[in-house]
């Protein structure tokens, strides 16, 4: 009982880590972003791509911490380890890409400044689009998100070799558990 | 701007983006494989309905917590118990055995 009630805390503790990494943070950074103001002019994420954001991190968050659980709360080097270690990792995958579907990755910014105040262009007489700065900043991690995807696939080898380490050795696993 | 300001960040950034310029063509069709499988089960996840994403994340907690009531992976092996069952048979026979003469 003992050893049940420690892996459920550890369970509990990858569950929270979890959360905080997947959920929180992420709405706290996307929230930023969206209040972002350029002279009172609101330049970051709409609320529709805001609403849409935050629901999938939440949404596919919520399915890693799930999984993040049952991964921690699982014994040492054992097979259910493995299997869960596994499927949060593809898990993970599906969280990751929702950054790019839902327009995580397609933040643009729209910066429009003029070079002087606005009280001497009005003294100027007239105003035109020379007397304004103009940028539009793009962050694209589409490539990026493809790239990370490559070496989130040799995790995936490596979680699979652990789950067939596991199984082939599991009798020399366990009775070196049952030792400590 | 930030980076263009401090060159140790610079040269980090430099590095970084070798590396990332090395694996790219390597990595970049692994990653594309693994968008069409993404892109295939994200086709079927529900839209716009957190209840069933929170109803999934409380079954996964519960069924930690009962499989690991049950197993938690603290017993012997099976074969190392029987080894165990059969010795305290034979011990308790050559007890009979040792009586009985």
């Amino acid at each position: 009982m003992k050893t049940a009630i420690k892996n459920i805390l550890k369970g509990f503790g990858g569950f929270g880590a979890y959360i905080v990494i997947t959920i929180i943070v992420p709405a706290i950074v996307f929230t930023a972003i969206k209040n972002i103001e350029f002279q009172g002019i609101p330049v970051g994420l709409s609320q529709y791509q805001y609403e849409r954001i935050v629901y999938w991190l939440t949404a596919f968050g919520l399915l890693v911490s799930g999984f993040a659980f049952l991964n921690y709360s699982s014994p040492k080097q054992s097979i259910r380890k493995g299997v869960f270690a596994l499927v949060q990792v593809l898990v993970n995958c599906l969280y990751i890409w929702s950054y790019k579907f839902s327009g995580g990755t397609d933040v643009q910014m729209f910066i429009f400044q003029p070079f002087k105040s606005y009280y001497e262009l009005l003294l100027g007489g007239s105003i035109g689009s020379e007397d304004f700065f103009k940028a539009i900043v793009n962050v694209l991690l589409q490539d990026f998100l493809v790239l990370y995807m490559g070496i989130y696939f040799l995790t995936i080898i490596i979680k699979i070799y652990d789950l067939i380490d596991f199984t082939l050795n599991r009798d020399k696993i366990r009775a070196e558990r049952m030792i400590k | 701007m930030f980076f263009l300001l401090f060159d140790a960040l610079q040269n980090f950034v430099n590095v970084m983006g070798g590396i990332m310029l090395f694996f790219f063509p390597f990595l970049s069709p692994i990653g594309a494989f693994m968008v069409a499988w993404i892109s295939a089960v994200l086709s079927v996840a529900p839209q716009f309905n957190i209840a069933f994403y929170i109803v999934i994340c409380v079954i996964l907690v519960i069924a930690g917590i009962f499989i690991n009531s049950y197993w938690p992976g603290d017993k012997p092996l099976a074969e190392e118990s029987k080894y165990d069952e059969d010795l305290l048979e034979e011990q308790s026979t050559d007890t009979f055995e040792e009586e009985g003469e």
